[in-house]
């Protein structure tokens, strides 16, 4: 077992587990099971009443689940946590569990795009409200706000573009009319934001990324108040979405967690090198990274992140048909969405992640349409730079 | 692992033969071809482990030094005898010693018989043909006690088949088939 | 939910000593397992041994089922030290070699159905079996085997033997008089499968079982075609049943695996092979496995089900010279297997008209069947002898174990019954009309 003063890798490798309980057994057994016996019928009425703690359905809860909901919450500093079947699942049942009708919830114009189109699409259709403002500044939440808003949400840094959002600052204004604050940490991880520590109240991820970290699962995590994980475990996973996570699953991440803290230091690192070389380059009009001096929010990075991350958001001269030209030169680089994986992977968010925005929304909500989005994977940096460098070198300004 | 020997095994088959006697039944068997002079080749034949066949591929020869004839090719018959009495106490003490529980460091036998030849050559002394005595002693080093290893002796001679076939008359029975051939 | 510490095999002890005895005095017999919680299942169906021997619902939080323990060691502590000093490792958890509780589990599970005190899993059939032919044999020693084992087999006795000083008389496993004048002096094994590849041969175990024990020998066997509930080999008197479980075991083609079943003695004998072979099967194979043989008595009927109903069609058919499948009168070893098998598997060999070439026109007009090597999965795998399995013969070897030109074998999956004869009937007849038009 580990201590509160144990570092992040200690704790993210031995946290909450007890070999004594399994049969000395290094690492938790899967436990690959849909339910659970009974001792008694009458222990499994009371569980089923609350009255007793215990598993008896893995919809609702399972033991391997139960493993990575504690570590999870232990490196985000949260009481507790909750495993779900993927990042979606994981945002969708909080909103279905803290929102209904007549509500008003409050976004950052910067999300994900199917966030953006889970909350703006979506939710809208039951009768709750949607606001869209532009928090990297609080003061369009101050406004924004009513006394009607239940939940204000935003990711920081933001997908694609890497904009940050003042976690103190907007959880302020939001708790003094009771508003939950929900932060989609996915891309900063624990290991260089905690949003708890800053004053938010739920936080979530897609695991799918870096938590996972191998590109080979779907998976979504969600921490904050044991209350408030109770609420979503029987409302909005059990009865609303059943966006249940696997055991399987659960197992890969608690394996991919053991080397979090090692694989972000080493995307940190790469990103950085390889923001300032694309940052001189010629054919690159700008860099997006919150490490960089010249990043708009380069002082609110310094203040709420340990270090900058592996995302590099960058355009190239020549617009949208530059950014894929250019992608269509890579090498080494692979096109995909996603991200947080050991493979570099680059997409062009207009055209993929973020194409459920039109493009009037993309220009006011600061997406370029020539932007791509570099997730910078753990190979060695100098192969990923000279791959960049050799399809921008053979870049055609022309179409600009 | 105590002393190499599985304790628990062990264990197993004397339960296992306390059952089922047939299982703990045994049967050897050798050949001794001579070979030249002194010199004989001995090789051994599938052994019995209760009703189960063990296949045994070794070949070892004898010989007696120059002095007696011979070329010195290999252990003599005594030196072959004290080997297999003192081989078989040893299986019984490390035996013995892991069912006490205790550990062993090393363990040595020195084996010493002094044989009076005249025995064997016909002359008409008093001198027995086979060793009159055998002297030896035993090393042991290990974490039992002196009177631990004291009772692990007495019990190691006690339980040898080798050492008590020949502290006791025991049948030695044979024939000869023969062949005479044309000179 | 139960607190008391977790370690193994509880029942299994360290033997106890009277003071001042001798090795009279070991208290410690030995006994079936090792098992994490036995459950008495000797007087249950096949189908209940198949869902619950073994299974172990996790005593801390109740789960059904046998948690994946995708751990590579295990945490020492009295219990661990007290096994390996003792010499009962096997009945602790030390290191995913020696052992792993997704093995136990499924290993209790295969040892139920099998009628076996002890099994142990490996990471293929081979492994299963070099580990098990290496356990009984000595330096210098020989092995009867049968002249058309499984190639793989046939290699380690014809290849590797020789290599380590040890040899091998092949012998049809027909000629019981021919088995019994191979033993040498130094002969320790008979090594035989109980059905054989691909002409289906039932073996008479019984009179192999007779020679064993006339001549201190032991009889292991490959039943890798004959799966529970078809045959039971170790209640014959078979020493040790081996399997691909690759095949009916899993049954689902997803995965390679091997045991080794038989009494506690003798695979205690085995489990040292396994740990310096390192041939140990991995615990997420293990689960696949285990949940593989919960349904192994259905497959087993509906593999028959089908297999009998396609037997019986291609009989008739006129394109089809001849059809070997054990419980069909037709099958030379009928009586037999009435004797020795409580029912038939999806195992079916034939012979098309035309040779060869007609074989391999059939198979192209096949669309359910898939053309692939291996056997006894859900779906029904088909394959040619002579330029698969046994492609490394002539045909003159290939005839003397009973391939002859044309022969198909064929591994009846759990589809429809109508579906294949009538996938089979438009292959057989698109081949005639093509013999027609030439």
């Amino acid at each position: 077992m580990t201590k509160e003063t144990d570092g992040f890798s200690t704790r993210a490798i031995h946290h909450g587990y007890d070999a004594k309980d399994h049969q000395g057994s290094l690492n938790p057994p899967v436990y690959m099971t849909s339910t659970f016996t009974f001792e008694t019928a009458e222990s499994g009425g009371a569980m089923f009443a609350g009255e007793q703690a215990g598993h008896f359905y893995s919809r609702i809860s399972n033991p391997t689940l139960d493993q990575l909901e504690q570590r999870i919450a232990n490196l985000e500093g949260a009481e507790a946590g909750l495993a779900t079947a993927s990042g979606m699942g994981a945002i969708s049942s909080v909103f279905w569990t803290f929102v209904k009708a007549g509500d008003e919830v409050i976004i950052d114009k910067t999300l994900y795009g199917c966030t953006f189109a889970f909350l703006s699409h979506g939710l809208t259709k039951f009768d709750v409200t949607v606001k869209p403002v532009d928090m990297t500044d609080p003061k369009n939440v101050q406004e924004a706000i009513t006394d009607r808003t239940k939940v204000v949400y935003f990711e920081t840094p933001a997908n694609p573009n890497n904009r940050l959002v003042d976690i103190t600052a907007i959880s302020e204004i939001a708790h003094k009319v009771g508003a939950r604050v929900v932060v989609d940490n996915t891309y900063a991880t624990p290991v260089l934001t905690r949003p708890i520590e800053h004053g938010a109240d739920i936080v979530l991820h897609s695991a799918t990324k870096y938590l996972g970290g191998h590109g080979d699962l779907i998976a979504g995590l969600v921490v904050g108040s044991a209350e408030d994980m109770m609420q979503v475990r029987l409302i909005g996973v059990k009865d609303m979405t059943g966006a249940v996570m696997a055991p399987l699953t659960a197992m890969l991440i608690l394996r991919g967690l053991k080397t979090l803290e090692l694989r972000v230091e080493r995307h940190c690192q790469s990103a950085r090198k390889i923001a300032e070389a694309l940052q001189a380059h010629p054919a690159v009009l700008n860099v997006a990274y919150p490490g960089l001096d010249s990043f708009p929010q380069a002082e609110l990075a310094q203040r709420q992140m340990a270090n900058f991350g592996g995302m590099v958001p960058f355009e190239v001269k020549g617009g949208k048909a530059g950014g894929i030209a250019m992608m269509n030169r890579l090498k080494l680089i692979q096109r995909a969405v996603s991200l947080g994986d050991a493979e570099s992977l680059i997409q062009h968010p207009a055209s993929m992640t973020h194409s459920t925005y039109t493009p009037e929304e993309r220009a006011e909500h600061g997406i370029a349409e020539g932007l791509v989005r570099l997730s910078v994977g753990l190979e060695t940096a100098d192969d990923i730079i000279d791959d960049l460098m050799k399809a921008l070198s053979q870049h055609n300004a022309i179409a600009a | 692992m105590r002393n190499s020997i599985p304790t628990a095994a062990l264990s197993e088959f004397v339960n296992e033969v306390s059952g089922n006697p047939e299982e703990g039944l045994m049967s050897y068997g050798i050949e001794i071809d001579w070979e030249s002079g002194t010199r004989a080749r001995t090789s051994t034949k599938p052994m019995l482990v209760g009703p189960h066949k063990v296949s045994r591929s070794f070949t070892w020869k004898a010989d007696e030094p120059r002095q007696l004839m011979g070329n010195n090719h290999g252990p003599n018959p005594q030196e072959l005898l004290l080997s297999g009495l003192g081989s078989c106490m040893m299986v019984a003490f490390v035996a013995g010693a892991t069912t006490e529980g205790i550990q062993l460091e090393s363990v040595k036998i020195d084996f010493d018989g002094t044989l009076d030849l005249r025995g064997f050559m016909g002359l008409g002394s008093n001198a027995t043909v086979g060793f009159p005595e055998i002297n030896y002693t035993i090393h042991a080093v290990g974490d039992g006690t002196p009177e631990q290893f004291e009772e692990l002796h007495r019990k190691a001679i006690k339980h040898s088949p080798n050492a008590q076939t020949i502290v006791n008359p025991v049948t030695l029975t044979g024939e000869i088939t023969s062949e005479q051939i044309e000179g | 939910m139960t607190k008391k510490p977790l370690y193994g095999d509880a029942t299994s002890q360290p033997a106890n000593h009277k003071a001042g005895g001798w090795i009279d005095g070991l208290d410690r017999s030995r006994k079936s397992g090792p098992f994490l919680e036995s459950h008495p299942m000797d007087t249950m169906g096949m189908s209940t041994k198949a869902v619950h021997a073994g299974t172990h619902d996790d005593p801390r939080t109740g789960a059904v089922g046998t948690p994946i323990y995708q751990s590579s060691t295990f945490i020492l502590h009295e219990e661990t030290y007290g096994s390996i000093e003792e010499g009962f490792g096997r009945d602790r958890f030390i290191y995913t070699r020696y052992g792993n509780p997704s093995q136990w589990a499924v290993q209790e599970k295969l040892a139920a159905l099998e009628g076996a005190e002890s099994a142990l899993v490996f990471s293929s059939g081979m492994a299963a079996i070099s580990a098990a032919v290496l356990a009984l044999v000595d330096k210098g020693a020989h092995v009867v085997a049968a002249s058309d084992l499984y190639g793989g087999t046939f290699n380690l006795f014809n290849q590797e033997f020789p290599s380590l000083g040890m040899s091998a008389t092949l012998v049809d496993s027909y000629d019981i008089e021919a088995i019994e004048a191979a033993i040498q002096p130094n002969t320790q094994i008979l090594y035989f499968e109980t059905i054989t590849n691909p002409v289906l041969k039932v073996v008479d175990i019984p009179a192999l079982v007779d020679i064993a024990r006339r001549h201190n020998l032991r009889l292991v066997m490959d039943s890798t075609f004959a799966p529970p509930p078809v045959m039971k080999p170790l209640e014959m008197g078979v020493d040790l049943v081996v399997h691909s479980a690759s095949k009916y075991l899993n049954g689902h083609s997803d995965l390679i695996a091997g045991v080794v079943c038989g009494s506690r003695k003798l695979v205690d004998m085995v489990w040292p092979r396994l740990l310096n072979y390192g041939g140990q099967l991995d615990p997420h194979a293990a689960f696949l496995l285990e949940r593989g043989l919960k349904t192994l008595d259905i497959r087993m009927r509906a593999h028959e089900q089908s297999a009998t109903a396609l037997s019986k069609f291609l009989e008739t058919h006129p394109c089809v010279e001849k059809v070997l499948y054990p419980m069909l009168p037709s099958h030379p070893d009928h009586e037999r297997a009435k004797e020795l098998m409580q029912m038939g598997t999806g195992n079916v060999t034939f012979f098309v008209k035309g040779g060869d070439q007609a074989a391999i026109r059939l198979l192209d007009h096949l669309h359910l069947p898939k053309q692939a090597t291996s056997l006894g999965g859900i779906e029904s795998l088909i394959s040619l002898p002579f330029n698969s399995s046994q492609a490394s013969m002539t045909s003159r070897q290939r005839a003397d174990i009973g391939i002859l030109p044309g022969c198909v074998r064929l591994s009846v999956g759990i589809e429809d019954a109508d579906d294949l004869i009538a996938d089979f009937d438009q292959a057989l007849n698109a081949i005639t009309d093509m013999k027609g038009a030439a």
